[in-house]
């Protein structure tokens, strides 16, 4: 019985065609969750200790004390460095571009998650910063009208911006986490190898 | 993913956020 092998083998040039950027999704998803554990961990730390009180809204950053702000911002950093760290390690990339994306990835998976939690009414306890996501449900009925007063309107403004500096803290620290994560050093003048090089996606052995 | 990769993802992922934050800050947005 005659038996025929046929090989083909297809080189496909980076700049000719499709070539998928391949993204960790084990290593995304362990580090959005591991963020948002040591959210929920400093963010109850911080309630514990009375650095924050749950559903406190703050008319005027005077009422901001400094605790409280130490550990909002370090709460939102140092979470998502440990995401994005978590992220790099586990997709397993020494390319620090691949790690710091991966990072940053992790970062967005955990947005959709935040915005959840704190419309549950959970945003309190990952920090002072996050209730700020949460929107009044639609289909409670206030008892009093919020727009009435101007302390409100304040309030309001003020916990955006302050649900807004927390994430894009949080972003920034993603991407610092993947950066460690890669194990490369945090240097910008390292000569790099030419990425996607023989059909290798992850960078490969140095 | 180029060469030059590297600038950009420091330059939009790291320094935007950042200077946006310091941005809204400096011009006293939060009162």
């Amino acid at each position: 019985m005659a038996r025929v092998e046929i090989e083909e083998v297809v080189a496909v040039e980076p700049d000719d065609g499709f070539l998928p950027w391949y993204v960790s999704w084990s290593g995304v998803f362990v580090g959005a969750l591991s963020a948002l554990a040591l959210l929920l961990v400093f963010g109850l730390t911080a309630i514990a200790v009375g650095a924050h009180q749950v559903g406190q809204h703050f008319a005027s950053w005077h009422e901001f004390r400094l605790i409280t702000l130490a550990f909002s911002v370090f709460g939102a950093f140092l979470s998502f460095v440990l995401g994005g760290w978590a992220a790099a390690k586990v997709t397993g990339t020494r390319r620090p571009e691949t790690a710091m994306l991966h990072g940053a990835i992790a970062w967005l998976v955990t947005v959709p998650g935040l915005l959840f939690f704190a419309a549950l009414g959970a945003g309190g306890y990952l920090g002072a910063w996050y209730g700020g996501l949460a929107a009044p449900p639609a289909w409670a009925a206030q008892a009093t009208p919020m727009a009435d007063n101007a302390a409100a309107l304040l309030a309001a403004r003020n916990a955006a911006l302050g649900s807004l500096t927390a994430l894009l803290l949080g972003l920034a620290g993603s991407v610092v986490g993947g950066w460690l994560g890669s194990g490369e050093r945090m240097t910008l003048n390292f000569s790099k190898i030419p990425h996607r090089q023989h059909g290798r996606a992850w960078g490969g052995m140095r | 993913m180029g060469r030059n990769a590297m600038i950009y993802i420091l330059l939009w992922l790291l320094g935007a956020p950042l200077t946006l934050i310091l941005i809204l800050f400096l011009l006293g947005v939060g009162r």
